[in-house]
């Protein structure tokens, strides 16, 4: 083995037969005995990611090697990898210790089949020929992969093929574990769990951190080398989520295996992990250790999704120095002059200071008692600024701030997307982006739902309603996505700009419009504008992409 | 107070009501006169007389022939069904579902008559003007009959199932195959069960179809094959119900009881017993 990686994923992507892309060009390596996190909103691919390398969806493209071998396309039945599922997955027809015994009992141990005088027997291995065909048939029909990348494989199966018809190997015959071992390895597995007096019980008469103790049980008993963990805590409630936790961490420097766990929650994954996947659309935002990404996020989305957050638009105006909420703060990071950036500052690196030695002055406008600390919104002219202190300052009175260059994060715009972290929804069901309303599609935040007469959006079931006015979400546009309008007068325009920066790239000019309360709207054209001309914007409804801040249920009426 | 005992006056009015035409049915059995109302004394003698008409013997057993090959057929073909209609694409699982559905709510009546003309369509044309009904017209209409029932039985243990079992099973090493007889299986296997009984119920106490698609065969010899429900049909039309129907239907009773008491203990003592080879195992433990 040229290297210590125990799973590695080479530009893996899920196509779906719908041609959704689930998964995009994925690249992971991971190191024995790391405890890796998948972790993005929903629908990000990463519980497909998980599947794929558990084996119950094969990858479109790419491979995925164990120990160095391609497992991309075996069973999941031939890994010796175990998953503890999202909602446990126990057999309700046995009890604890049976569901524990399950997979020992499964268990073949191969014994090399001898003639008399103890010399091995070789025979022909039909079953690995059976096993090598399907996995070419596998490759033949994959419509996602070219001729020429299906070639090397299938002439690679075929010699394979060919040799094993043609050379006779060792046979195997196949032997159980004794009733005594499975009996010793359950015991050893209801002791990490903590379930030794539950051992006949059956599952319907368990709590649901029992069930998951056992689900977890179940898993290790087979002594995977890697267990994956698919939202293993989501149906716990909060303290026994935080003790469980703490748990599956003790219980992974224990066991020493690979853990691969996957969540929707930032917190849980900060507290656990080695090492951080995040992802969002099928495509990996930033591979880090938490404090990696919690620190230096690589961009606005990292920087939303995992933890809470300032984020704003700056400009970079000298060395080290980046001008965002209308003051030139000092800065870490180099960027080229002029360069618009996304600047993210974290609430607890903004301080209140003593009147005259501020670098901002704002007012408080909200304050929130959150036990360890008050969080504070802060109005700075039309920006909102979220901080936390624990000092008590009374709402309404004026808040003098200063940020320290440690404290402030700068990151290249990202130029894929426009993206507006605090945008809401209005009564008219419009997105506001910066105090312009779009009309925009909103039943997009509830799958396969419809609006009724008096503007909710119903589920597809009918069985829930929800009403999304005031909803924080953000709003995605992609740059191809804008229309502008020459004629500000237009009724057609949602909001006018100003062009305060244009790129030529190639075939093609990337413009920045930024509007009166200093958003900026950033659109490719084959036009020419000139800097400083005022164009109006607008946006097909169904052009912007809406993902709320807050769970969906919030809303629910 | 006055609610419970209205509440437990009422369940008990309909026990009554379900239990006590079976009672009256039992105490009637041991006594030996014609019409029921009147009592003769208490005796075994109509009991004897069931067992010594050969005729009843015969129905008896070709009933029970019947109803358990049906059964079974019917329970395999609809247990299946069901566990393909789950795992097909939803379309084809609709399509499945209604085709499933008419003949649950069709009229006996048209199912009978359309496998009369089925059969006798099929022996014209096919075997050459003869005549098919036998045993086997009668199996496969008895089949038809119940097996849309059982896969009504069996969907909603399906459905009921968490999805991620059968892949839980593959995680763990089953093949495909061992997780739907290891797992899936066991989480239907009541359903299965339901549809079993309740096919062999249809079959024991179908008549229209009985009527329209037997022919000769089984214990009945050349003549028709006679089922308990064909035979009283054909006594009522001459005269009353014959006595002996009272010990029969007394038996066939406390026969079903048997097998719901005997189901129970099976399943208590099956659970003791892995108990205690549990616990040697315990002993054992270092």
């Amino acid at each position: 083995m040229e290297n210590n990686y125990i799973i590695e994923l080479k530009n893996v992507s899920k196509i779906f037969d719908d041609d959704t892309v689930a998964v995009d060009n994925f690249n992971l390596y991971v190191r024995k005995g790391e405890f890796i996190t998948f972790l993005g909103p929903s629908g990000c691919g990463k519980s497909t990611t998980l599947r794929m390398i558990a084996g119950f969806d094969f990858p479109s493209k790419g491979e995925i090697l164990l120990n160095g071998k391609d497992i991309s396309n075996l069973p999941p039945n031939k890994r010796p990898i175990n998953m503890v599922f999202q909602r446990y997955a126990l057999f309700s027809h046995l009890d604890v210790y049976d569901n524990i015994a399950f997979g020992l009992r499964l268990k073949k141990i191969p014994v090399v089949k001898k003639d008399k005088n103890g010399n091995p027997i070789l025979k022909i291995d039909h079953k690995k020929i059976w096993d090598l065909k399907r996995e070419y048939n596998l490759i033949k029909r994959n419509k996602h992969l070219s001729e020429e990348e299906k070639e090397p494989k299938l002439n690679d199966l075929q010699s394979k093929i060919d040799y094993y018809k043609t050379t006779p190997v060792q046979s195997y015959s196949y032997a159980k574990l004794s009733s005594k071992e499975i009996d010793q390895k359950v015991a050893r597995a209801l002791k990490i769990v903590d379930l030794e007096a539950l051992e006949d019980r059956d599952i319907s008469t368990l709590s649901g951190g029992q069930q998951q103790r056992v689900a977890i049980a179940r898993a290790i008993v087979n002594e995977p080398e890697i267990l994956l963990l698919d939202e293993p805590l989501g149906a716990l409630d909060l303290k026994m989520r935080k003790d469980m936790q703490l748990e599956l961490k003790e219980m992974h420097s224990k066991l020493g295996i690979t853990f691969i766990y996957v969540t929707h929650d930032q917190e849980e994954a900060l507290t656990m992990s080695d090492t951080v996947v995040v992802m969002k659309d099928g495509v990996i935002q930033q591979i880090g250790t938490p404090k990696m990404i919690y620190d230096e996020p690589k961009n606005a989305f990292v920087a939303d999704f995992i933890g809470e957050s300032n984020i704003y638009n700056g400009t970079m105006i000298g060395n080290k120095k980046v001008r965002f909420l209308d003051f030139n703060f000092d800065c870490l990071d180099d960027y080229p002059l002029n360069e618009k950036v996304d600047v993210v500052v974290r609430p607890e690196d903004i301080h209140f200071v003593k009147d005259g030695k501020e670098m901002i002055k704002g007012k408080i406008v909200n304050q929130i008692f959150k036990g360890m600390n008050y969080q504070y919104t802060i109005m700075i002219g039309k920006n909102e600024v979220m901080v936390k202190s624990t000092e008590n300052y009374p709402v309404g009175s004026e808040a003098n701030l200063t940020i320290e260059p440690d404290g402030i994060h700068i990151m290249k715009k990202d130029f894929t997307t426009n993206v507006y972290t605090d945008a809401w929804i209005n009564k008219n069901n419009e997105v506001m982006i910066d105090e312009s309303a779009f009309s925009c599609d909103v039943t997009q935040l509830v799958p396969g739902s419809s609006l009724d007469e008096e503007g909710n959006v119903v589920s597809k079931d009918g069985k829930h309603k929800y009403n999304f006015n005031d909803a924080d979400v953000v709003a995605e546009i992609a740059l191809d996505k804008i229309e502008v309008i020459d004629d500000i007068e237009s009724e057609n325009c949602e909001v006018v700009g100003e062009v305060v920066d244009s790129i030529y790239v190639g075939d093609h000019y990337r413009y920045i419009v930024r509007t009166e309360n200093e958003e900026d709207f950033v659109f490719v054209s084959p036009y020419s504008y000139n800097l400083n001309d005022k164009v109006g914007i607008a946006v097909k409804k169904e052009d912007i992409k809406l993902r709320l801040k807050k769970e969906v249920a919030e809303y629910e009426i | 107070m006055v609610k419970k005992i209205l509440a437990y006056s009422y369940i008990y009015l309909i026990l009554l009501l379900m239990y006590v035409p079976i009672l009256v049915l039992i105490i009637f059995s041991f006594t030996n006169a014609t019409y029921i109302g009147s009592w003769n004394g208490f005796s075994f003698e109509l009991y004897a007389a069931l067992f010594q008409s050969e005729e009843i013997m015969v129905a008896v057993g070709n009933t029970v022939i019947i109803a358990i090959i049906s059964a079974v057929c019917a329970t395999i073909l609809g247990s299946l069904g069901a566990i393909g209609g789950f795992y097909m694409k939803r379309r084809g699982r609709a399509v499945l579902e209604n085709i499933n559905q008419i003949p649950v709510v069709n009229a006996e009546i048209v199912m009978a008559l359309s496998l009369v003309v089925m059969f006798v369509f099929i022996g014209n044309m096919i075997f050459g003007g003869e005549n098919l009904f036998s045993f086997w017209t009668l199996l496969v209409g008895h089949i038809v009959l119940s097996a849309p029932f059982v896969y009504l039985n069996v969907k909603p243990k399906l459905q009921q199932m968490d999805p991620s079992l059968y892949e839980a099973a593959l995680d763990l090493g089953c093949g495909p195959r061992q997780a739907l007889y290891r797992v899936v299986l066991p989480e239907i296997i009541p359903g299965i069960f339901s549809g079993f009984m309740l096919a062999i119920t249809l079959s024991l106490d179908d008549f229209i179809i009985t009527a329209f698609t037997r022919g000769s065969g089984l214990l009945s010899g050349a003549n028709n094959i006679e089922t308990i429900s064909t035979l009283v049909q054909a006594k009522i039309k001459k005269g009353p119900i014959p006595p002996e129907m009272r010990p029969l239907t007394t038996i066939i009773f406390l026969i079903v009881l048997l097998v719901v008491i005997g189901i129970s203990i099976y399943r208590n003592k099956g659970t003791s017993y892995k108990n205690v080879m549990r616990k040697r195992l315990r002993a054992r433990r270092d």
